[in-house]
């Protein structure tokens, strides 16, 4: 039946939306702050991607993620340290924080309307188009590789969290950022790379996203999705954010099988609300 | 408790670690916070720093490691200025800190706080998770390595400040209030490992408010209030100070 199928497609998008997710947390331990510029990095990682495709027609798929998200990085890491660090510096408050995440969001998305066009694009390979039969059922021939990027990456982020001075800096930094500097961290530097690892992330996400649907400049409103699951998953707790991108992805797939399909959206908030109803702070949440 | 001993190791003349001179600190320009403080730790001396709530004690430390600028006046750690360096350049000198309220990375696990206290001294790409040094110090550590530094009580959290600051290796330890918020038993533990750390040669500048522990451990002391040194001696004499008594040991 159909449902497998579903199942499958709601694990593919869920992927993603973890993806962003495990972005919205990371940047939101390090600096404090919710990066609503998050999906723009990932619509710009999606274009790096198809421009790397166009320009380098012989690469392999496998090698197009990796440089698309290394590219964004070093983006994200000047975003970081050219407007973001300055205004944490001077003390700016929460909600002008978001608000200038918002609006380098918005210059994103512009800027990548003025690079590459406001028509939606397809990346010009065969995996766009190429299926495979599983049980039967044709399923995108993207999705295994969205599947072993997404366990690379996590497996990848807890060895740089756990074994590496890079990672436990960030770490350290992220949970107290003088005691850290006394220890010999850069604050500074620390946030940056949280920063550029986060977009990093999103263009890998992007990227892995494009042969399922299009690239266009609107794709970055993924990153409200991405953000419900972040939080229903307890923002900051990278568990948290993948779990929550599973729970959204699968929920709206099915979901919306099961009502309408124009109701898809819908329901990826309502599962949030509904869960932070039940657990204010989330799936991960601590008490208090 | 022996008191001759403090007293004997500061009569060999030792030269001078760090050096404060008329430093000015302020975390607001043109406040001064602590104003004109001179002091000066000498090699292998345990120094007290006395004061009250608000005396300025907790910005003098921060502005020894780093964290606060110092507006005018001179600091120099063996022979080399500190002023304007940053807290990573500091911390790699040898200077290590115990702050106020432990401040353990309470998301990390124990061995991970101990690996952050060496990241000045890091090589390669990972720590190497060796802590035999701060297990031998408190074996406490060692049976809660895997645990999440936030889990664990005051006093434990206090030996891992400790033991974390002390995986930098440092030649002179800043100590900010270790003994705040503790049971008696473990104040008596913590001041016992300073004199021992003492007796192994490290350069202490103990900052405290529970003076009566704070002196019979400390060779010299010196008293701040309102940012100002408005005492200083040997421990042995400062104890027997009438108005020492009176303000600070509660005689």
């Amino acid at each position: 039946m159909n449902f497998s199928l579903q199942l499958l497609s709601g694990l593919a998008v869920g992927c993603i939306y973890s993806l962003v997710a495990v972005g919205f947390s990371m940047v939101y331990r390090a600096m404090g702050l919710v990066n609503f510029a998050q999906g723009d990095l990932m619509m710009i990682g999606a274009f790096i991607g198809y421009s790397i495709i166009v320009n380098l027609p012989g690469l392999p798929f496998w090698l197009v993620v990796p440089l698309a998200a290394a590219i964004t990085a070093c983006l994200g890491y000047a975003v970081a340290q050219s407007a973001l660090w300055p205004a944490m510096q001077r003390g700016a408050s929460q909600t002008y924080l978001v608000l200038l995440t918002l609006g380098i969001g918005i210059i994103l998305s512009n800027g990548a309307r003025l690079v590459w066009g406001a028509n939606p694009l397809v990346y010009p390979i065969p995996l766009t188009h190429e299926t495979l039969r599983i049980w039967d059922y044709p399923v995108p021939a993207v999705y295994p590789f969205i599947a072993l990027t997404m366990v690379a990456l996590i497996a990848g982020l807890n060895v740089l969290f756990t074994r590496t001075w890079i990672g436990l800096s960030l770490r350290a930094a992220a949970d107290d950022a003088q005691t850290a500097s006394v220890m010999g961290v850069n604050h500074r530097l620390a946030s940056a790379i949280s920063f550029a690892l986060a977009a990093g992330i999103g263009a890998a996400a992007g990227v892995l996203y494009a042969p399922i649907t299009f690239v266009s400049a609107d794709m970055g409103m993924i990153g409200i999705k991405a953000f419900a699951a972040a939080v229903l998953g307890s923002l900051g707790s990278i568990p948290g954010s993948v779990i929550g991108g599973f729970v959204i992805g699968i929920g709206e797939t099915l979901g919306g099988q099961l009502v309408s399909s124009e109701y898809q959206d819908s329901l990826a908030f309502l599962l949030m609300i509904g869960i932070l109803l039940i657990k204010p702070t989330g799936l991960m949440g601590r008490k208090g | 408790m022996n008191p001759s001993s403090a007293g004997d190791r500061s009569e060999i003349d030792r030269p001078k670690l760090l050096q404060v001179c008329q430093i000015h600190v302020s975390y607001v320009a043109g406040v001064d916070v602590v104003h004109g403080v001179s002091l000066d730790v000498n090699l292998g001396e345990v120094v007290c720093l006395l004061g009250r709530n608000g005396a300025g004690k907790t910005t003098l430390i921060k502005a020894l490691c780093g964290l606060l600028p110092v507006n005018s006046g001179q600091l120099t750690f063996d022979g080399t200025s500190l002023l304007g360096v940053r807290p990573a350049e500091i911390v790699a000198a040898g200077i290590a800190v115990v702050p106020e309220g432990r401040r353990v990375f309470s998301n990390l696990t124990v061995a991970e706080n101990l690996a952050m206290g060496a990241y000045s001294r890091r090589n390669g790409l990972g720590p190497s998770w060796r802590f035999d040094r701060a297990y031998d110090l408190f074996p406490r550590l060692a049976e809660r390595r895997t645990q999440l530094a936030g889990t664990l009580s005051g006093g434990e959290q206090q030996m891992l400040a400790m033991a974390r600051a002390l995986m930098a290796q440092p030649r002179l330890l800043l100590l900010d209030e270790p003994s705040m918020g503790l049971a008696p038993l473990l104040i008596n533990l913590i001041f016992d490992t300073i004199n021992r750390l003492a007796m192994n040669g490290m350069t202490v500048l103990l900052v405290e408010q529970n003076a009566t522990a704070a002196l019979d451990i400390a060779d010299r002391a010196y008293v701040l209030e309102r940012g100002t040194i408005v005492k200083s001696g040997l421990a042995g004499s400062l104890e027997r100070d009438s108005e020492i008594q009176r303000s600070y040991l509660g005689v």
